[in-house]
């Protein structure tokens, strides 16, 4: 299946321990293992070597081998008589865990579960292909394809959600609106402060300009919890219109703040949960090389802070602005 | 003024704007939430062993974001235990998939970035990629344990004799509903966190095979894929806490009238 070597530990000698002290004053530990990988594929195919790998108990950038894991090798002569290991073969495990979540979310929920695993999939057909026009760009027209993304993206998941009905109309213009006014703050907010604090130097795994790809991530990143939010209150009235036809319009707009008002703090929760988790790895390796809380802060976690507030002040304009249009669209007594 | 200061500032003024008081129990939960998640990070850093302080900082972060919700008593009493119940599953998962993954610390992406810094520092990264796993997972569950609860609450006081077996098929309805949109809730969180290594992937032409084995590609999926996971079990969970709460207040309702 794979052209690259794969291998599998067959076994694992383990040898001596060394005691390391940094210049942080960190104790460490480092273990050498001698491993025999017996070659799965390639012309060595069932063939045995030796190979040695270090590991520390800390573990950042490597790991401990263990028998039956399966690896990717690299060969360190042309004659193949001497290989090293690159990566664990992980494909297994990834693969196992979309299965199972897909056959719970369809076993649990039936046709709700199969639209919502078409709803990701469609997702994140329009994110890839979305990357892939900003390429064809160069990075230059980031924004302008992601806020095009972005009116793609709820107009898709919306529809899928609820169907082409009345308080479809009403949640996509609320969730387009919330989330741009959120972003509008964002944008007023920087050019107030000037920026002071934020690092854009600090955004990882970065191969363009960070700065458009922060300000990306903080468009789409709260898009899926606002989206959440107008389904929620737009349905919810959609059913007081239904069930009271005679409603009046302002009466409407009062349940449609009390129905919003009740999601607003978990879904907050849920996204700053989320931004602040990812920088747990990198937050301790700046704790423990003498760096003070705030600078970890300014360099770990700026980020994930300014991207948790924008979108937990897009879910908070969101209860107001969907009752509203929902009010004007969804009818009612005047 | 810092861009976080006057993000703060503005949220504050929104969130009492649009909730009023309880405008304020969410702003001060968010600090409350944040100086436990640094102090967690700290503890990490001074030797306390990640998981197990996890665990114990989760069942505080669950009872900030369950307790100062707008629900009503009786919710957030259940929804905590139930919360509590799937935070331990959780834990369990994602020890299985980071003994079976190996997806800790940092993956060769990650390059310059950590250039400076030792790396012998002697905190396990293997137990702090569980910490991650469990720690994303922790807002989505809440939120779905709140919203299963209330509104099987909802539906019991308009069916005051319903039965389990009933209980049971509204549960799975009103879950259908939240766990629809709960996936896009966590799918565009995730995206959002994600985005610049989602472009590194496509920029440097990853490919399948590549992706499919790649540390961070996967603790990502993993991330969502248990947070899923943690929003599903959230539903019979819930329904089943409910259906025993209600058969108890029936049974003591019982005992009064015969006494």
């Amino acid at each position: 299946m794979y052209s690259q070597p794969v291998g599998q530990i067959v076994a694992d000698k383990t040898g001596a321990t060394t005691k390391n002290t940094d210049e942080h004053s960190n104790t460490d530990y480092q273990t050498r293992q001698t491993l025999t990988v017996k070659m799965l594929n390639g012309p060595k195919r069932g063939h045995t070597y030796r190979t040695d790998n270090q590991y520390t108990r800390s573990g950042a950038v490597d790991q401990r081998y263990r028998v039956g894991q399966q690896v990717f090798i690299s060969w360190q002569d042309k004659a193949r008589t001497k290989l090293a290991i690159t990566n664990q073969k992980r494909d297994t495990v990834i693969v196992l865990l979309i299965w199972l979540v897909a056959v719970v979310l369809i076993a649990v929920l039936r046709w709700r579960g199969a639209v919502a695993i078409l709803s990701v999939v469609a997702n994140i057909a329009l994110f890839l292909l979305a990357i892939e026009l900003e390429l064809l760009h160069y990075g230059a027209s980031m924004l302008w394809i992601f806020t095009a993304l972005t009116f793609a993206f709820t107009v898709v998941t919306l529809l899928l959600i609820l169907g082409p009905k009345r308080q479809f109309g009403v949640a996509s213009l609320a969730t387009l609106a919330g989330t741009f006014l959120a972003y509008g703050i964002f944008v007023f907010v920087l050019h107030i402060t000037g920026g002071v604090g934020l690092h854009y130097e600090a955004v990882a795994y970065t191969v363009q300009q960070p700065k458009p790809i922060f300000w990306a991530s903080i468009m789409i990143g709260s898009l899926g919890a606002i989206m959440d939010e107008t389904s929620d209150i737009s349905s919810a009235l959609a059913q007081i219109v239904v069930e009271t036809p005679d409603v009046h319009r302002w009466q409407l707009f009062r349940s449609g703040m009390t129905v919003g008002r009740e999601i607003v703090g978990p879904l907050i929760s849920i996204l700053f949960l989320i931004f602040m988790a990812d920088t747990f790895p990198m937050a301790v390796l700046y704790l423990n090389n003498g760096n003070s809380f705030s600078q970890t802060f300014t360099w770990t976690m700026y980020l994930g802070m300014v991207q948790s507030l924008v979108s937990a002040i897009g879910i908070v304009v969101t209860v107001p602005l969907t009752s509203l249009l929902s009010m004007v669209l969804l009818g009612g007594r005047k | 003024m810092g861009v976080v200061t006057l993000l703060g500032i503005i949220l504050l003024v929104l969130l009492i704007l649009v909730c009023g008081k309880s405008g304020f129990t969410i702003f001060f939960g968010l600090l409350l939430n944040f100086i436990l998640l640094f102090t967690t990070v700290t503890l990490f850093g001074l030797g306390a062993p990640p998981v197990l302080t996890t665990i114990l900082a989760s069942a505080v972060i669950l009872a900030v974001v369950v307790f100062f919700s707008a629900a009503g008593n009786r919710v957030t009493r259940i929804a905590y235990v139930v919360s509590l119940g799937v935070m331990l599953i959780l834990a369990g998962l994602a020890w299985v998939i980071q003994f079976f993954g190996n997806i800790q610390g940092f993956g060769n992406e990650v390059g310059e970035d950590i250039g400076g810094f030792s790396l012998l520092i002697g905190v396990p990264y293997s137990q702090i990629s569980i910490s991650i796993l469990m720690l994303s997972a922790l807002g989505a569950v809440a939120e779905a344990s709140i919203a299963v609860t209330s509104g099987l609450f909802e539906v019991a006081d308009q069916v005051p004799d319903i039965t389990p077996a009933q209980l049971f098929k509204d549960g799975q309805d009103i879950g259908g509903k939240i766990i629809g949109t709960a996936l896009n809730t966590l799918f565009f969180g995730f995206f959002g966190s994600y985005l610049a290594l989602f472009i590194w992937f496509v920029q440097l032409k990853y490919s399948p095979g590549l992706l499919f084995n790649d540390k961070l590609f996967i603790s990502e999926a993993a991330s969502v894929l248990l947070s899923t996971v943690g929003v599903v079990a959230t539903v019979p969970l819930s329904t089943w806490v409910v259906s025993l709460t209600l058969q108890h207040q029936a049974a003591q309702a019982e005992r009064k009238e015969d006494h």
